[in-house]
């Protein structure tokens, strides 16, 4: 694995998701980017990795997921 | 035969692109293999067969469907078939072992695989189709009887709103990941290159890429969506060099894409011919898929001067669909460092340090990519989605691609420095090491297992995988455990991950700083080359000249 904070195991992480309903793991330590919101944590990395495959369930952008239902 | 009605002109898809060219010069030949010419008409007719094919099958749009099917104008048509329903397609080589077919086919659950009796015979998709999983085989042979049987289909046109494909690549957890690329990032990858290039209806290009790997993405909607010609290159001209120089001239190919080591066979080629012989056609060469070696070039800028044709180095990844850089190379370019250019208008490429902040000009950064050629995710994978594709803090609600690759600044150009990770191109292919360790330690007889590069060869690129074990106790002799290695190996991944030799030691060595001792492990292997007969002097030489690269390789 690479050095990159993303893989760290040893620190905490949330959830962010943004109005696609996209979401991305995030290190506590850094500062929430706009148009992000916390969906989940802070927790371990597997924690908030689990909570995003029960929760993030179709991969396409909100707004193509609403076009299939208009 | 009605074939194309309805408003096309405001639906932006990758079929609609097509249609226009459908409309526009229906009587040009939009793609031929060594059986079979099709013009834009006659593609679009046969890819609407075979959509009212797959539709009396029960594919809606929104569903995977498998493309099973060697190189054929076949492949094309049903390309644009599935794309016309609103559907995403799938590409699977049927050169990969039945495993990897499975696990993909397991990954995507297509409703139907467009396939060959023989492919589907060998592959036993009869019986999962009847037992498993209610697959709908659709034949690719029968097309003329679909011709005479179905003489007015028409299909409407769709709004997309799932991928447009959804290609596997090498997984570090040991299987392949799907990545699903949708329509908006490939028709924004075709307005920012095809912008920088003076593609024309006029051009001729070629298929010479598997379906499974994405530079085949750029190759056919690049000429599918300019009105341009699309050569499909039989296998056994792509594999010999000399046959594939002779094709580019018998077939007036004008633009060609290319892994630099597949280009470097044909400078070869080139080289050896004397000056009467024809010049190729060619106005572009597109390199992409691996890093290029400058070096290698300068016997083709003395045949071939800049422009005459066109080189154009580009830096990719399946994730941000294809192609991020761009660059024009050339013949006064420092062959010591690996350029890639700037990034396409419609992405953003940046550099950030471990803490997630820009590094200054100058200084070694990992690539993140930004903007509208971001694949939606892996399929099946939302855990590994969010660590890939990540929160920018640069862009309101937008999101970044982590590569792994890692990259320098000078002035608005930037240079390659090798991955972040273990991750290896050779020849083109990315593979992750630990996708066939994790296929190695499963043997019952392997204690643990590493996967590194070869030493580069003479022109300084890595040709193969050596894989260094441990064993477990165990009676069979080396060469008998090799043996079983490799039909191991084979039963489970494709071709091009089979490691070129097999080291067995008592223990993994390592480097003061606890990382694996490649170097070490490069001169154990080369000592029993020796034993073998070959000459270990000058591949010693060979190593220390391109310390370098394997430096690289140990980042």
């Amino acid at each position: 694995m690479s050095n990159n904070i993303f893989d760290n195991e040893h620190i905490s992480f949330l959830v962010l998701s943004n109005d696609e309903k996209q979401y991305s793991l995030w290190p506590e330590s850094c500062a929430i980017p706009d148009g992000w919101q916390v969906a989940f944590g802070p927790h371990q990395r597997d924690e908030c990795l689990q909570w995003v495959n029960v929760h993030w369930c179709d991969l396409r952008p909100k707004s193509l997921q609403v076009q299939e239902l208009s | 035969m009605k074939q194309l009605k309805g408003d096309f002109d405001s639906i932006a898809s990758l079929f609609t692109r097509f249609a226009r060219h459908v409309e526009l010069q229906p009587n040009n030949v939009a793609v031929s293999d060594e059986h079979t010419t099709l013009t834009y008409s006659e593609l679009a007719q046969r890819a609407t067969l075979k959509a009212n094919n797959l539709r009396l099958r029960g594919v809606k749009p929104g569903d995977n469907v498998g493309i099973l099917l060697n190189r054929s104008v076949q492949q094309v048509v049903s390309v644009i078939a599935i794309l016309q329903l609103g559907a995403c397609y799938v590409p699977i080589d049927p050169d990969y072992p039945s495993e990897r077919v499975n696990w993909i086919l397991d990954t995507a659950q297509p409703s139907a695989i467009i396939t060959t009796q023989d492919i589907a015979t060998r592959f036993a998709l009869y019986d999962m189709g009847h037992d498993k999983r209610h697959l709908h085989l659709v034949s690719a042979e029968h097309i003329d009887t679909e011709l005479q049987l179905q003489s007015d289909v028409s299909i409407e046109p769709v709004r997309p709103n799932c991928p447009a494909y959804i290609i596997f690549t090498s997984g570090s957890t040991g299987k392949p990941k799907g990545v699903a690329v949708g329509h908006e990032q490939v028709l924004a990858l075709l307005d920012s290159a095809l912008a920088k290039m003076d593609a024309r209806a006029g051009d001729v290009w070629t298929l010479f890429h598997s379906l499974a790997f994405d530079f085949s993405v750029w190759e056919l909607w690049g000429a599918l969506s300019t009105g341009a010609r699309l050569e499909i290159v039989p296998k056994s001209i792509a594999w010999s060099a000399s046959a594939f120089s002779d094709f580019l001239i018998d077939k007036g190919i004008t633009i060609l894409n290319q892994t630099p080591s597949a280009f470097y066979g044909l400078i070869d080629v080139q080289g050896s011919l004397d000056n009467t012989a024809e010049p190729l056609p060619l106005r572009y060469v597109i390199f992409g898929g691996e890093a290029l070696n400058l070096d290698r070039l300068k016997s083709w800028w003395a045949k071939y001067p800049k422009g005459q044709p066109e080189l154009v180095n580009m830096y990719g990844i399946t994730e941000t669909t294809v192609h991020v850089t761009w660059l024009t190379l050339h013949e006064n370019m420092d062959a010591l460092q690996s350029p890639i250019g700037i990034g396409l208008e419609s992405l953003e490429v940046i550099l950030l340090n471990d803490n997630l902040e820009q590094v200054q000009e100058g200084e070694v950064g990992e690539i993140y990519v930004a903007g509208e050629q971001l694949a939606y995710g892996y399929l099946g994978r939302a855990d590994l989605t969010a660590t890939r594709f990540v929160a920018s803090p640069f862009h309101h609600g937008k999101r970044l691609y982590r590569s792994g690759d890692l990259a320098m600044r000078q002035g608005s150009n930037l240079y390659y420095f090798g991955r972040a990770d273990r991750q290896l191109k050779i020849r083109g292919f990315r593979i992750e090491p630990a996708e066939i360790e994790a296929v190695l330690i499963s043997h019952k007889s392997v204690a643990d297992a590493f996967v590194i590069p070869t030493p580069a060869n003479k022109n300084g690129l890595v040709e193969g995988l050596l894989a260094v074990l441990t064993t477990k106790e165990t009676d069979i002799s080396s060469q008998a455990l090799k043996a079983q290695l490799k039909s191991h190996i084979a039963e489970q991944l494709p071709a091009h991950y089979l490691p070129t030799d097999f080291l067995f030691v008592s223990e993994l060595p390592l480097t003061i700083n606890g990382k694996l001792d490649i170097a070490l492990l490069h001169k154990k292997w080369l000592s029993t080359q020796n034993m073998h007969g070959t000459k270990l002097q000058q591949r010693m030489q060979l190593l220390n000249a391109r310390k370098q690269q394997l430096n690289n390789a140990d980042v």
